[in-house]
């Protein structure tokens, strides 16, 4: 049987959703995998890119994850969802890549401005002003601790409902709550710096 | 509420995950606190500036980049990798490897009888002469037990040892033994069992025992017997050869090889199966057995041997190993179809017949001898 694989996140029906596809990448559908591979790359993606902070890396990194889980599917038993589990294997990826030395470098290059890749997606109605608000706030997410910026992102960027969170970081929901409350104001001190920093350039 | 308290839930009332009482008891302490108040505005900015971030795209392609890779991924397991992980085995591919390895080899150490035969002869017979020259014929199984796997490595210890004037195995029981390549060159050539003075410097040994310096003297060691029998009943192409040469003084371009087990059997270049001319031991064997018994046993290196079987012509299969120049090759293999029926041969490393220039190093024959027909 064969699965349109395009229109597979308009017609979430039973045959393609993610545990149906996952069932089927278990007994060897690979074409099961394409849909899941079109049904989320593009969260992965912009989680990974805003942990890394360079485009090139997070490509790489989300190609990673996906191989990674499909090397992995078989040991998938279900008892998570598996946008959970893909988004598990995302965040280890990402906070390992971040930490090496390499990318610590790229990311300080990039505090400069120069390797922020917005621009070619960005419409030209965009200020300039808009443009360097938010390398601000994607370079304030970088100096984060890896665990804070990960907790901001997936409740603020990506919108995860906290019960997922504490499924995915593996922490209870009160947990979730105050370390993302600590998160929140590590990122504001960290903005605030940049505001005032700016106020006085100016 | 004092600010510590509506500090930790700010985070809460901003993302309207509160019950209504505490939302409630929040918007009061920030209608009278302007810090609490800047917090929670700071807060806000945070949430939105994180928020309104634009979401990219993947590069190009990626899905197709990601399902390229995917495909070379070897997914499914094998069914007997299921079968193992059911148990929680795990095997890895070199302990199967070794397995693996380890029944081959024994298949084939059973097949080959020959293999099995020298094994057998070794492990009964320890002789370990040390001399370039020495042909070590082994006797049956039953004579005396020692280490076998000694033999390789001192034999190749000794193989340029020319010291000894003469290697030859103590025989308690009566019947001599031929030990050495000479004196199985003496086989066929009883009439120059004179020293040879051209060789004797530097080859006392051969001097000694070979008359003639053979021009292709191919030196033999006997490495396999099947039976008791008399060592000059063996094929004595050593001999053979070493008559036919027709340039004495030439030095020997055919080394013998030092006893091999069948553990450290080398790959041979050349392989071949001959038969024994029946008329080409007839005569030789009285003069050998004489001279190896009146040979004096000489150093101690040599009195580690193979005590002697009873003697008797019995059909004998017989493997013999030469090192021959590549140049002497076509020689060697002339000489050899001179002294015994070639039944088959095969180049069994070699790809290429002009090693004269390829190939520096020497060329390492296998001869199995089979008992003539006749």
């Amino acid at each position: 049987m064969k699965e349109p694989s395009n229109n597979s996140e308009s017609m979430a029906s039973e045959s393609t959703s993610d545990a149906a596809c996952v069932r089927r990448l278990q007994r060897g559908d690979i074409n099961a995998f394409e849909i899941l591979v079109r049904r989320h790359e593009k969260a992965i993606f912009n989680l990974v890119y805003r942990m890394l902070g360079n485009y090139d890396d997070a490509a790489e990194t989300t190609q990673e994850v996906f191989l990674s889980a499909y090397r992995a599917i078989g040991q998938f038993r279900g008892d998570a969802n598996f946008s959970t589990w893909l988004y598990r294997i995302a965040l280890n990826q990402a906070t390992t890549r971040r930490k090496s030395a390499n990318l610590r470098q790229k990311m300080l290059v990039s505090i400069d401005g120069t390797d922020m890749v917005d621009d070619a997606q960005i419409g030209p109605a965009e200020t300039l002003e808009k443009k360097e608000l938010r390398e601000r706030v994607q370079r304030a997410l970088n100096e984060l601790e890896p665990e804070d910026a990960t907790v901001i992102l997936l409740r603020d960027l990506q919108d995860i409902p906290y019960e997922d969170l504490a499924q995915m970081l593996k922490i209870p929901v009160g947990t979730v709550k105050s370390r993302l409350h600590r998160a929140r104001q590590a990122l504001k001190a960290r903005l605030a710096a940049y505001f005032r920093a700016g106020r006085k350039a100016v | 509420m004092n600010c510590q308290e509506a500090q930790l839930q700010l985070s809460g009332y901003l993302e309207k995950s509160l019950d209504a009482i505490r939302m409630k008891s929040i918007e009061t302490h920030l209608s009278s606190c302007p810090f609490c108040r800047a917090e929670v505005h700071g807060l806000s900015d945070c949430i939105r500036l994180v928020s309104d971030l634009p979401v990219l795209d993947p590069p190009a392609g990626f899905t197709q980049r990601v399902m390229a890779h995917a495909r070379e991924i070897e997914l499914e397991p094998h069914s007997w990798q299921r079968f193992f992980a059911a148990f929680k085995v795990t095997v890895p591919v070199q302990a199967a490897a070794v397995v693996l390895v380890s029944v081959l080899a024994i298949l084939l150490y059973q097949r080959q009888p020959e293999v099995k035969n020298i094994a057998l002869s070794e492990k009964a017979s320890p002789a370990v002469l040390p001399s370039e020259v020495e042909q070590k014929t082994i006797p049956a199984a039953k004579n005396s037990p020692t280490i076998a796997s000694e033999q390789p490595s001192r034999a190749r210890n000794t193989k340029r040892d020319n010291n000894d004037p003469l290697e030859t195995a103590p025989h308690p029981i009566g019947k001599a033994r031929q030990q050495s390549a000479p004196a199985g060159a003496s086989i066929k050539d009883p009439a120059v069992a004179a020293a040879k003075p051209e060789n004797a410097m530097d080859k006392p040994l051969e001097s000694r025992l070979a008359p003639r310096r053979p021009a292709i003297q191919a030196q033999e060691v006997s490495t396999a017997s099947d039976s008791p029998r008399p060592s000059a009943d063996a094929l004595a192409i050593g001999a053979a050869i070493g008559a036919l040469s027709r340039s004495p003084l030439r030095p020997s371009p055919f080394s013998a090889e030092t006893a091999l087990s069948p553990l450290s059997e080398p790959i041979p270049d050349f392989e071949f199966v001959v038969k024994r001319r029946s008329s080409a031991r007839a005569v030789p064997n009285e003069a050998l057995r004489k001279r190896s018994e009146t040979t004096p046993v000489s150093t101690g290196a040599t009195e580690r041997s193979a005590p002697s079987a009873p003697s008797g012509p019995s059909p004998i299969v017989e493997i013999r190993w030469f090192t021959v120049a590549p140049e002497h090759y076509e020689q060697f293999r002339k000489e050899l179809a001179a002294e015994a029926i070639i039944d088959a041969e095969r180049s069994v490393a070699a790809k290429e017949m002009d090693f004269g220039l390829k190939r520096s190093r020497e060329l390492l024959i296998k001869v199995t001898v089979l008992p003539s027909d006749g």
